[in-house]
C-alpha cells in the first residue's frame, strides 16, 4: 500500500519523514550559513547569518536577524547592532532571547521590537561568556551561560531574573567539552563533561562526578542531548560512540557506534524513542537498541526538537520526522488484522462499490467500536488532510453501524483537525501535530495566534470551538485593542471607531486599560476617545487626569455623581491651578463648588471664610466667625471676632442676628467685669445662668442691673429668682419674696420648686394660696390623693375624679371606693 | 574675521613675501593638463595668527610643548596655559624668589616637567599638575643653559634621565621625579645630580636620543652638546637594565682620550642653539640645525652608525646668514627654529624662513614695533606649531604642507626619485618630473627606459613618436608603442587598432629586412618571429585585430611570408583559409590535419567532397572521430558522389561512416537510414537483418522509412526482412501470412507479438496458423499438440477447421477436459452467487430491524448548533444523538449543497410553507389525513435532501477539516479591520 511506502523501520517502531512546507523564504538561504533557532511547538524561526567559519569577511559586520514563520514567511527583520551574540533562542512565550558575550540577555518579541534586557551578572560581563544554553525549566524559560573562566551562571526563568552561580568544577583548565542542562523535578542541574569525566553541578554549590557504565573507553564526551521530556539523555563521545541512557545516568539503554569521529552538528531526540545525529547532510536516527536509519538530505538542514518528533528545516523544504503511532501502524500495516484496519478496508471496498465491504464489517462486528476509535485516533496522528479524511470517513462509515455510540470523540477530532490544519496552513505557519496540540492545550495556541496578530482567526477559532466569551473572544479583543492602540500610522478617529465598533459593548473588556495603554505610547486624544466609550467613570477620570484634561475629568466626575471622584479631581485641580482661576473654574459648577465648600469646612475654615466673603454670603460668614469665636480662649480676641461677626451680620442686613451678637458682647463684658471683682468664672454662661448664679451668690444689685439692661421679662425673672432661692435653700427669703408682690406666675410655681427640692411641708404653706382650679393638680403631683378627691368633690367635676381614679388604681383600695362612692353621689343627683 | 587692524596688518605683512612660486600668468601645466582648479589662492607655508592674550606683566620667557604654554613674567611668576582647554590659565608663584628674575625656562616635550633656572643660580622645578614650585637644591649655584630632555620617556611623573648644561660648561645627568601621591603632603624632589663632563665654554645646547642597536643587552645613545663655538658629539652604549644615572660610563670611556673630536666654527654671537627635528614624536631623529656665528650649520642625523663611532651627522653644510642690503654687516639672529625643510631665524624685528634644500629665503616677515621687540621663538615639538612672543604679544605660526615645492628643488638637482617622492599625488608635477627624466635618459642614449617613461607621460604622442622614429634602430619605437599600447584602455579600439597595425608593420619590416640579409635562419630572426607571434597571441591584440583581419591579412600577404600568414590564420581560427592554402598546394593530408584540428562542421561539409575523392579512408576516420558534431545529413551529398564501379572501397567507407553514425551516434535521421538501408540492400544484404534487429521493434523510434524499406526488401526479394517490417508496421496478419510462406516457427513468433490484452487479434493469428497447420498438413496429431502449446486456442476454435470428421477418437479427451473446466467454472459461479444472495438477505433483515430502534430526547436537550432548548421548534433527530432544529439544520446544510439541490430545497420549503398555511387556519381537529400524500412526500423529499446524514458526524464534517476559516478572498477584508 502506498501509505506505508515512506515508513522507515527502526527496530519495532516505524519512523516517517513527511514534508510540511516548501519554504518560500525568498532568495537562496543556505541553512549552513545561518544560525537557526526555532521555537518548539511549531514556533517561528530566527535566522542569523553567521560568518564565524569563513574568516575572510571582517568580524565587524552586523548580522541581520530575520524571523520567519515555520512556513518561511518573513515576520520581521532587523540588523543586530549591539555586542556579539553567543546564542539565540526562543522562550516559552515566543520571545526571542539573545545572549551576548558579555552576559546581557536581550529579549525581543516576535516582531523584533525590543522588550527588555537582563544581565547575567557582573562577573559574566567581566570575563566574557563563551557559551550559552537556553533551556525550558519547570516555570518558564531559563538561561545558562558558561564564562571564559569556566563558571556556569544560570537563570532559572527569564520572568524572575535571579542569576545563581553554579558550583565550580574542580580543575577545569580548558572549556568543558560539552555541557547540558537537566531539569529534574522542579530544579535544573547542569551536566558538565570534562574530557571523560561527567560532573553534575547544581545551584547549591556541590558537584558530584557521574559514573556511567560505558563499555568502550572514552576520552571525551563532545556532545550531550536531553530528551524533550527530560527522562533520557544521549552522550556522544569522541570515538563516535553514542551512549543512550536515562537522564539520571543510572540506566543504559544502548551504546551505538556511529563510526565517525567528528562532532555532530546537532544531536537531538526525536520523541522519547530515538536520537537523531546530524552531520552536515546526513541524519542518523538511532533507536534504543542499536538500530538506526540514515537519511541523506540534499541540502544542509537544521533540526528542531519537538515533543513527538523533530522538524527538519532545509533550504527549500520544511519536513517533519516523527514516529508512526501504534494506531496508524495497526491500520496501515500490511495484512494487519486489527479492527481498525478491517474497518478501513471495509470502507475502501465500500467506495469501490464491491460487496466485500459487508464481509469486513461483519467480521469486526463485535468490536466495531474499537475500530472506529482506532480510525479516529489514527486520523489525529495523520498529517495530510486527504489521509485524515479517508480515516474519518472510514470512522463515520463504521460509526453508522453502531447504535448509541457517543459521537463526541469523532466531532471533537474533526474540530481539532480543522484547527490544526488551519494553523498549519502556510499563511499561518504553525506546524503542530495533534499530540503537540494536546500537550500545548488550546488556550495556549490561541494566545500564540493572538501573539502573531491573527486576531480574527483566533476569534473565529474560539467561536468555532464554542469557547465561551470571557476567556475567548473578549480576551482576544482586548489584546487586539491594545495592539491597535500601538499602531502609530493611523489617525485616532479611525482607531477609536474601529475599536468601538469592534468591541462594541462586549462585557469583560474595559476601555480604560486600553486607554491607559494608549497613554503609554503617548496618544492622548485617542485615549480620550476611548474613554468616552468607557462606561465606568471611576476608571475614566484618573486617566483623564493624568492626561491633564482637568475640565473634562471634572465634568465626567460630576455627571458620574461620584463625589469623591469630584474631590479627587478638585484637589488635583487645586494644586495644578493657581488659586484665582481655580475658583473661577469651579464657580459655575455648583456641585463641584459646593463640594469644595465641604472640604474647606473640615480642612481650613478661614479659607472658607474668605470664600464666603468674596461670595458676599455674609450670613454664613458671620456664622462661621461666631463658631470660630468659641474656639479662641483669649477674651479680647473673641470680642474682635464677635465684632467682625456683628458687622458681617449687618452687611447681611440680618439685624436680629446683629442685635443678638452685640447683646452677647455686652453680656461678655459684664461677665468678665464680674470675674475680676468676684473671682468667679462667669464666662460662656448664658444670661439666665449668670443671673441665676448671681442670685445664688446672694448678689442682689447685679441681677437687677442685668434685668434692666437685657430687658428680661419679669415672669422669667421670677422663675429665675425662685429657682435660685430654692436651690440655695433660703426658704425665708423665698417666703418673704412671695409675699412681696403679686407674682406674675401664679403660686403653683412655688409649689413646683419646693417639690423639686423635696420638702413637702414648705410646699403645703403655698398650696393654700393656690387657685382652686389648679389645687387638685398640685395635690395629685404631691401624691395626696385623698385631699385631691375631697377638693374635686367640693367643686363637683367628675373629670378630675376620673383622672384621680385612673392614677390610684393599683395603689390603695379604699380611696378608690371613696371616689367611686362620690361618683355615685354625683351621678345620682344628676 | 579679526579686526580691521589685523587685516591691515596682515595685508601689509603679506605684500612683501617673496613669491617664490610664480604669480600672474603661469603657462599651461604641461601637455595634456588643463587647469580646472577653482580656488587658486593657496595658504602660505607659515601663516601667522595672533594669540589674543594680554599678559598683565611683560613676558620674559615662553615655552610651549604639547599644547602646554608656560610663560615667565618679569615679576618672576609663571603663568601656565593648557591650549587644549584654553580657559584655565593659572599663575604660579616661584616661592620666595623675591626680586630675582627667571633666567631660562625648560619644558619637557610632553609638557609635564618645567625647570626654571633663576638668575640667582637658583633652580626650581614645577610639574604640570602641581601649583607649588620646588627648588632643585643640588643645582644651587649653577646657571642652567640647556636641558636635554629624554624623548623616550613615557611615564608622566618622572622626567627619566635628562642632561643639564650649565653656563660653566658642566654637563649634569639627573632625573626629577615628582612622586606626589595623596595631595596634601609632598615628598622631596629626590633627584640625583651627576656631573658627566666639563666643557670649557657654556653649554648652549644639549640633546640626546637612543640609537637603534643590534645588541640586546645595551642601548646605544648619542649626545649632541654645543658651546658657542663648538659642536661635541658623544656616542655610547648603556646597558638596558641600568637604572639612571646611566650616562656615567658613557663619559668614562671617552674622557681619557681627552680631545673629543669636535668641530669648531669661529665667531660666537653669544647665543647659539641646537635644534633636532623629529618627524614623529618618539621616532628616530632625522635632522639637526645648529645656529652659530657664521651661520646655521645643519645636517642629517644618521643613526645607523655609518659615520663612524664619533659622529651621527652626515651631509652637513653651513648656511651663512645672508648679507644685508649693504653687503657687509651680517645681523645675527637671536634664535632659530628647525622644521622639516626650513629654518626660521628670529631677528629682533622680523622673522626669516630659509629652505634647507636650496638655502634661499622663502619668506621674510617684519613685525611692526607696536608689538615690541621679538624676544624669542620656540617650536612645539609635538604639535609642530611655532610660537613667537614679544613682551606683550604672542604669535602662533601654523606650518601647512611645507613640502609643496620640494619636488621642484629635487627636480633641479636631477634627483628624480626624490622629486617623484614629493609630488606623487599631483599628476601635473609628476608628469613634469617624468618628462625631465625621460629626456635625461634619452640624452644618455638609454632609449628603452626613456621609452618606458615617455609612455607614462602625458605629452603628445606624435612628438615622442617622431623622436623615436628619427633614431636609427627600431626597438625603442617598438617598446614605446608597446608601452603606449598597454596604457590604453580596452574600449578605445581605434587607438588600439592603429597602434597594433603599426606594430605589426614594424615587425613585418624587421622580419623582412632580416629575411633579406637571409639571416632568416639566425637566432635573431627566430626570436623576433617568436616575439611577433607572442605579440599577436596576446588577447588584447587578438580581439582587436579580429575585427579587421582583412587588413592584417593584406599586410601579411603583402609582406609575403606565408608562415606568419598561416600562423595568423590559425590564430584567428580562420581555418578555411588555411585549408584552402593546403588544398591549393595539393597537401591533402595536412589539409585534413588542420581540418581535424578545428571543429567547425561547416568546413567539414565544405571540404569532405574533395577529401573524399583523394583520401577516403582518412576522411572517414576523421569524420568518425569528429563524431557527434557533424550533421551527417549535410554530408550526404559528399558521401554519395561515387559510382561504385571505379572505387567501391569508398562505398565501404561510406557504409563504415554511416554505420558509425547510426551505432555510435544513434543518429535518427531518415535519409541516413534509408541510404544505409539501400546500400545494405544492394551490397551487403546479410547485414540488413542485423541492422533491422538493431533498429528495434516499435515503429516510433525506428528511423528508416518503413515503406521505403519494405519496397527495398520486397524488390530485392528479402522475405524474412519484409516479415520483420510487416510485424513492425503492426500488420500482423500480413506478417503471419508471409511468415507462413517461410516457415511456421516464424509465424508463431509473429503471432504472439501483439500484446496481451487484445486477445482477439492473437486468437485470430493463432487461428490463422492453426488453420494453416490444419489445412496444409492434414494430420490431426500435430494439430493437437499444436493446440497444447498455445493456451489461447481451445478445441472448439479449431474444430470447425477440421473437415467433417466422423470419428471422435482424437478429440475425446480434449473435449472432455475443456468440458470439465467449464463445469468447474459454472460451479464457482454458483457458489459466488449463493454467498452474494445470503449477504443480501442479511442486509435486508438489518434494514428491517433498524426501523424499530428508538432515540430518546430529553426535555431540556439543547440543539447542537444554537444551544437553545430543542423542543421549542421542529427538530431533526440523528441516530448519532445529534439533535438540530430543522431551520438550524437547513441553515447549516444549505450553503454546502449544490445549487440545483439548494433551489430544490427552497422551493420545497415554499411548497410546504404555503401548504401549511392553507391548512393552518382550520385548526388541528380536522382529521389528519386529507391530502396527506402531497405534503408528506414533499416533506420526505426535503428530509432526504437535508437530513440524509448528520452534519457533525458525516461527510460534511470530514470535508471541512481542511477548509480554512477564512479563505483568501475575504482575508484582506477581514484582516483589514484587524490589523
Amino acid at each position: 500500500m502506498a501509505a506505508t511506502a515512506d515508513w522507515h523501520p527502526l527496530g519495532k517502531a516505524y519512523y516517517k519523514k513527511s514534508e510540511v512546507y516548501t519554504l518560500d523564504w525568498d532568495d537562496l538561504i543556505d541553512v549552513s550559513k545561518f544560525v537557526v533557532s526555532a521555537a518548539p511547538y511549531g514556533g517561528p524561526l530566527a535566522l542569523m547569518r553567521d560568518d564565524s567559519n569563513n574568516p575572510n569577511i571582517a568580524m565587524v559586520v552586523k548580522p541581520i536577524i530575520t524571523v520567519y514563520t515555520a512556513a518561511g514567511k518573513k515576520i520581521s527583520q532587523m540588523r543586530w547592532n549591539s555586542g556579539k551574540i553567543k546564542d539565540l533562542g526562543w522562550s516559552q512565550t515566543e520571545d526571542l532571547l539573545f545572549v551576548q558575550d558579555d552576559g546581557t540577555i536581550l529579549i525581543y518579541d516576535l516582531f523584533l521590537s525590543f522588550k527588555k534586557v537582563l544581565s547575567m551578572g557582573q562577573e559574566a560581563k567581566d570575563v566574557k561568556v563563551i557559551d550559552a544554553r537556553i533551556f525550558s525549566s519547570f516555570n518558564g524559560t531559563g538561561i545558562a551561560v558558561l564564562t571564559s573562566s569556566y563558571r556556569i551562571f544560570m537563570m532559572n526563568s527569564i520572568d524572575d531574573p535571579r542569576v545563581q552561580r553554579l558550583a565550580e568544577v574542580p580543575g577545569l583548565q580548558s572549556a568543558p567539552t560539552s555541557w547540558t542542562i537537566l531539569t529534574m523535578d522542579r530544579q535544573s542541574q547542569v551536566l558538565v563533561a570534562k574530557d571523560s569525566e561527567l560532573y553534575l553541578i547544581d545551584r547549591g554549590g556541590q558537584y558530584q562526578k557521574q559514573m556511567i557504565d560505558i563499555s568502550t573507553p572514552v576520552e571525551g564526551f563532545i556532545e550531550m542531548a536531553v530528551s524533550f521530556n527530560n527522562k533520557c539523555i544521549a552522550l556522544f563521545t569522541e570515538s563516535g560512540v553514542i551512549w543512550i541512557g536515562s537522564a539520571d545516568l543510572k540506566k543504559k539503554y544502548c551504546e551505538f557506534n556511529t563510526k565517525c569521529h567528528q562532532k555532530p552538528q546537532q544531536l537531538v531526540w526525536c520523541g522519547p524513542g530515538a536520537v537523531v545525529a546530524l552531520w552536515d547532510k546526513q541524519m542518523l536516527v538511532i533507536g534504543p537498541d542499536k538500530d538506526y536509519i540514515s537519511f541523506m538530505n540534499d541540502t544542509p538542514v537544521h533540526l528542531v526538537e519537538e515533543e513527538d518528533g523533530i522538524r527538519i528545516i532545509g533550504n527549500f523544504t520544511h519536513e517533519f520526522l516523527h514516529r508512526v503511532q501504534k494506531v496508524t501502524e495497526d491500520i496501515f500495516k500490511i495484512a494487519s488484522m486489527e479492527p481498525g484496519a478491517m474497518l478501513y478496508e471495509a470502507f475502501k471496498e465500500f467506495q469501490k462499490e464491491s460487496q466485500r465491504a459487508d464481509e469486513y464489517i461483519r467480521s469486526i462486528k463485535d468490536n466495531l467500536e474499537l475500530a472506529v476509535s482506532q480510525c479516529i485516533q489514527a486520523a489525529g496522528y495523520e498529517l495530510e488532510p486527504s489521509k485524515q479524511r479517508q480515516l474519518l470517513r472510514a470512522a463515520a462509515f463504521g460509526k453508522s453501524f453502531l447504535t448509541d455510540y457517543n459521537p463526541e470523540p469523532f466531532v471533537n477530532m474533526c474540530q481539532m483537525l480543522r484547527v490544526l490544519n488551519q494553523v498549519c496552513h502556510h499563511t499561518i505557519g504553525i506546524p503542530l501535530t495533534y499530540s503537540q496540540l494536546h500537550h500545548l492545550t488550546m488556550p495556549v495556541l490561541i494566545d500564540r495566534l493572538v501573539l502573531r496578530k491573527f486576531f480574527y482567526l483566533a476569534i473565529r477559532i474560539c467561536q468555532y470551538l464554542k469557547i465561551q466569551d470571557s476567556e475567548g473572544a473578549s480576551r482576544i479583543l482586548a489584546h487586539w485593542a491594545c495592539y491597535k492602540v500601538q499602531q502609530k500610522q493611523e489617525d485616532d478617529e479611525m482607531i477609536a471607531r474601529a475599536i468601538a465598533d469592534k468591541l462594541g459593548d462586549t462585557p469583560g473588556v474595559s476601555y480604560s486599560d486600553i486607554a491607559s495603554k494608549a497613554l503609554e505610547c503617548g496618544r492622548t486624544d485617542l485615549a480620550i476617545r476611548l474613554l468616552d466609550y468607557e462606561p465606568k467613570a471611576a476608571h475614566q477620570v484618573p486617566l483623564l487626569l493624568q492626561m491633564q484634561k482637568e475640565q473634562l475629568a471634572l465634568s465626567k466626575a460630576i455627571e458620574s455623581g461620584d463625589t469623591d471622584l469630584v474631590y479627587f479631581v478638585l484637589l488635583r485641580l487645586k494644586e495644578s491651578m493657581i488659586q484665582g482661576e481655580f475658583f473661577m473654574a469651579i464657580r459655575n459648577l455648583p456641585v463641584a463648588y459646593y463640594l469644595y465648600l465641604q472640604y474647606c469646612r473640615q480642612q481650613n475654615k478661614e479659607l472658607m471664610e474668605q470664600l464666603y466673603y468674596q461670595e458676599d454670603n455674609y450670613l454664613e460668614e458671620g456664622n462661621s466667625k461666631i463658631l470660630r469665636s468659641f474656639t479662641v480662649e483669649r477674651y479680647e480676641e473673641r470680642m474682635t471676632i464677635m465684632k467682625e461677626a456683628m458687622d458681617s451680620y449687618n452687611k447681611a442686613r440680618n439685624e436680629f442676628a446683629a442685635r443678638q451678637t452685640e447683646e452677647q458682647i455686652k453680656l461678655a463684658k459684664y461677665q468678665r467685669r464680674l470675674e475680676e471683682e468676684l473671682k468667679r468664672p462667669y464666662m460662656d454662661l448664658s444670661l439666665h445662668q449668670t443671673i441665676y448664679r448671681l442670685i445664688m451668690d446672694n448678689n442682689v444689685k447685679m441681677p437687677e442691673i442685668l434685668r434692666k439692661e437685657f430687658k428680661v421679662p419679669d415672669k422669667r425673672f421670677w422663675w429665675l429668682k425662685i429657682q435660685a432661692l430654692a436651690e440655695a435653700g433660703e426658704w425665708m427669703e423665698l417666703d418673704r419674696f412671695s409675699k412681696a408682690k403679686k407674682p406674675p406666675i401664679g403660686m403653683e410655681a412655688f409649689v413646683e420648686v419646693c417639690l423639686k427640692n423635696g420638702n413637702k411641708h414648705e410646699a403645703m404653706k403655698y398650696i393654700i394660696r393656690v387657685s382652686p382650679d389648679k389645687k387638685v393638680k398640685c395635690l395629685i403631683k404631691m401624691g395626696e390623693f385623698k385631699m385631691a378627691a375631697e377638693t374635686a368633690f367640693e367643686n363637683r367635676n367628675e373629670e378630675e375624679l376620673n383622672s384621680i381614679l385612673r392614677r390610684c388604681i393599683g395603689t390603695d383600695r379604699q380611696v378608690a371606693e371613696t371616689i367611686n362612692s362620690m361618683k355615685q353621689q354625683l351621678s345620682s343627683k344628676k | 574675521m579679526a579686526s580691521i587692524f589685523d587685516q591691515y596688518e596682515r595685508a601689509q605683512s603679506s605684500t612683501s613675501s617673496v613669491s617664490g612660486s610664480s604669480a600672474g600668468f603661469q603657462e599651461p601645466l604641461g601637455p595634456g593638463f588643463i587647469d580646472a582648479r577653482l580656488q587658486d589662492i593657496e595658504i602660505p607655508v607659515f601663516q601667522k595668527k595672533k594669540i589674543n592674550f594680554k599678559p598683565e606683566e611683560p613676558v620674559t620667557h615662553l615655552v610651549v610643548c604639547n599644547n602646554f604654554l608656560v610663560m615667565a613674567m618679569s615679576n618672576g611668576q609663571i603663568m601656565r596655559l593648557d591650549l587644549d582647554h584654553p580657559d584655565g590659565e593659572d599663575k604660579v608663584e616661584i616661592h620666595k624668589s623675591g626680586e630675582d628674575k627667571v633666567y631660562k625656562l625648560f619644558l619637557d616635550p610632553t609638557g609635564r616637567h618645567l625647570i626654571i633656572s633663576m638668575e640667582s643660580q637658583e633652580n626650581v622645578y614645577l610639574s604640570r599638575n602641581s601649583k607649588k614650585t620646588r627648588s632643585i637644591a643640588k643645582l644651587k649655584g649653577h646657571l642652567i643653559e640647556s636641558v636635554g630632555w629624554n624623548w623616550q620617556n613615557v611615564n608622566d611623573n618622572t622626567t627619566g634621565a635628562i642632561l643639564l648644561g650649565t653656563s660653566k660648561g658642566l654637563i649634569f645627568e639627573s632625573e626629577l621625579t615628582v612622586n606626589e601621591d595623596t595631595k596634601f603632603w609632598q615628598g622631596s624632589l629626590d633627584q640625583y645630580m651627576k656631573q658627566l663632563y666639563q666643557l670649557t665654554a657654556p653649554v648652549t645646547g644639549i640633546e640626546f636620543d637612543r640609537m637603534p642597536s643590534e645588541s640586546l643587552t645595551e642601548y646605544q645613545y648619542f649626545i649632541l652638546a654645543t658651546t658657542p663655538s663648538r659642536l661635541y658629539q658623544f656616542i655610547g652604549g648603556v646597558s638596558k637594565t641600568a637604572e639612571p644615572p646611566m650616562f656615567g660610563q658613557m663619559f668614562q670611556q671617552n674622557s681619557e682620550s681627552d680631545q673629543m673630536p669636535f668641530l669648531e666654527l669661529p665667531g660666537d654671537i653669544g647665543n647659539s642653539t641646537l635644534q633636532l627635528y623629529f618627524p614623529r614624536f618618539r621616532g628616530p631623529v632625522k635632522s639637526f640645525a645648529w645656529m652659530t656665528g657664521p651661520g646655521v650649520y645643519y645636517g642629517i642625523i644618521d643613526l645607523s652608525g655609518k659615520q663612524g663611532p664619533y659622529s651621527v651627522t652626515c651631509d652637513t653644510q653651513l648656511m651663512r646668514y645672508p648679507k644685508e642690503a649693504d653687503q657687509y654687516s651680517v645681523i645675527h639672529p637671536r634664535s632659530m627654529v628647525l622644521t622639516e625643510f626650513h629654518v626660521l631665524l628670529l631677528f629682533y624685528d622680523r622673522i626669516k624662513a630659509f629652505c634647507l634644500l636650496n638655502e634661499q629665503l622663502i619668506f621674510d616677515e617684519p613685525f611692526p614695533e607696536r608689538f615690541g621687540k621679538l624676544t624669542g621663538i620656540c617650536k612645539d615639538p609635538l604639535k609642530g606649531n611655532i610660537w613667537v612672543f614679544t613682551p606683550q604679544n604672542i604669535f602662533k605660526y601654523k606650518v601647512t604642507r611645507e613640502d609643496r615645492d620640494v619636488w621642484q628643488m629635487y627636480l633641479d638637482k636631477q634627483q628624480f626619485e626624490m622629486a617623484k617622492e614629493y609630488c606623487k599625488d599631483n599628476p601635473v608635477h609628476m608628469d613634469k618630473v617624468l618628462t625631465k627624466q625621460a629626456e635625461h635618459l634619452l640624452s644618455l642614449k638609454r632609449y628603452a627606459e626613456s621609452a618606458q617613461l615617455y609612455a607614462l607621460t602625458q605629452n603628445s604622442f606624435e612628438e615622442i613618436a617622431l623622436k623615436f622614429i628619427r633614431l636609427q634602430e627600431k626597438d625603442p619605437l617598438r617598446s614605446f608603442l608597446h608601452k603606449k599600447l598597454e596604457s590604453l584602455k580596452p574600449q578605445d579600439k581605434t587607438k588600439m587598432t592603429m597602434l597594433v597595425t603599426w606594430l605589426i608593420e614594424i615587425y613585418l619590416n624587421q622580419l623582412g629586412e632580416l629575411k633579406e640579409q637571409n639571416l632568416d635562419s639566425s637566432s635573431r630572426f627566430k626570436s623576433l618571429q617568436q616575439e611577433f607571434q607572442t605579440f599577436l597571441k596576446q588577447t588584447k591584440i587578438k580581439e582587436c585585430i579580429s575585427h579587421n583581419r582583412t587588413v592584417v591579412y593584406d599586410m601579411i600577404a603583402s609582406h609575403g611570408d606565408v608562415v606568419d600568414l598561416i600562423f595568423f590564420a590559425v590564430l584567428m581560427q580562420d581555418y578555411e583559409k588555411v585549408i584552402n592554402q593546403h588544398i591549393q598546394y595539393d597537401e591533402y593530408k595536412t589539409a585534413l590535419e588542420t581540418l581535424v584540428r578545428q571543429s567547425d562542421p561547416e568546413l567539414y561539409y565544405k571540404f569532405t567532397p574533395i577529401l573524399m575523392q583523394y583520401i577516403p579512408k582518412d576522411t572517414v576516420t576523421a569524420l568518425i572521430h569528429q563524431g557527434k558534431n557533424l550533421d551527417p545529413k549535410k554530408l550526404i551529398p559528399a558521401l554519395v558522389q561515387y559510382d561504385q564501379k571505379k572505387h567501391h572501397d569508398q562505398g565501404n567507407e561510406v557504409i563504415r561512416y554511416l554505420e558509425f553514425c547510426i551505432e555510435d551516434q544513434g543518429n535518427q535521421d531518415q535519409a541516413i537510414h534509408n541510404y544505409l538501408l539501400s546500400l545494405y540492400a544492394e551490397t551487403q544484404p546479410d547485414k540488413l537483418m542485423t541492422y533491422l534487429h538493431l533498429q528495434g521493434q516499435d515503429p516510433e523510434n525506428i528511423s528508416y522509412d518503413v515503406k521505403f524499406a519494405l519496397r527495398q526488401c520486397s524488390e530485392h526479394g528479402h522475405l524474412k526482412e519484409s516479415v520483420h517490417i510487416y510485424s513492425l508496421m503492426g500488420l500482423y496478419e500480413e506478417a503471419v501470412d508471409l511468415a507462413l510462406q517461410v516457415d511456421v516457427e516464424l509465424a508463431k513468433q509473429q503471432a504472439d507479438k501483439p500484446e496481451e490484452d487484445d486477445v482477439e487479434m492473437r486468437k485470430k493469428l493463432w487461428l490463422r496458423i492453426a488453420r494453416h497447420v490444419v489445412e496444409e498438413e492434414k494430420d490431426v496429431k500435430r494439430a493437437m499438440e499444436f493446440l497444447h502449446e498455445c493456451d489461447l486456442l481451445k478445441i472448439e476454435d479449431v474444430l470447425p477447421f477440421f473437415p467433417d470428421f466422423v470419428t471422435i477418437d482424437h478429440f475425446k479427451d480434449a473435449i472432455v477436459t475443456s468440458l470439465q473446466e467449464y463445469n468447474q467454472h459454472i460451479d464457482r459461479l454458483k457458489e459466488e452467487m449463493d454467498e452474494a444472495t445470503q449477504s443480501a438477505e442479511e442486509i435486508r433483515k438489518e434494514i428491517q430491524g433498524f426501523r424499530n430502534k428508538y432515540a430518546q430526547v430529553k426535555a431540556n436537550d439543547k440543539c447542537s448548533t444554537c444551544g437553545f432548548p430543542l423542543m421549542s421548534r421542529a427538530f431533526y433527530l440523528f441516530p448519532c444523538q445529534h439533535k438540530f432544529h430543522s431551520d438550524c439544520l437547513i441553515a447549516e446544510v444549505l450553503p454546502n449543497l449544490g445549487n440545483k439541490i439548494r433551489t430544490r430545497v427552497e422551493e420545497l420549503q415554499r411548497k410546504i410553507a404555503e401548504r401549511d398555511e392553507s391548512r393552518a387556519p382550520t385548526s388541528a381537529p380536522q382529521s389528519e389525513n386529507v391530502p396527506v400524500g402531497k405534503s408528506s412526500e414533499f416533506r420526505a423529499e426535503l428530509d432526504d435532501l437535508i437530513a440524509s446524514e448528520c452534519i457533525y458526524c458525516g461527510e460534511f464534517m470530514v470535508k471541512s477539516i481542511d477548509k480554512l476559516f477564512f479563505d483568501e478572498t475575504d482575508q484582506d477584508a477581514a484582516m483589514s479591520g484587524w490589523l
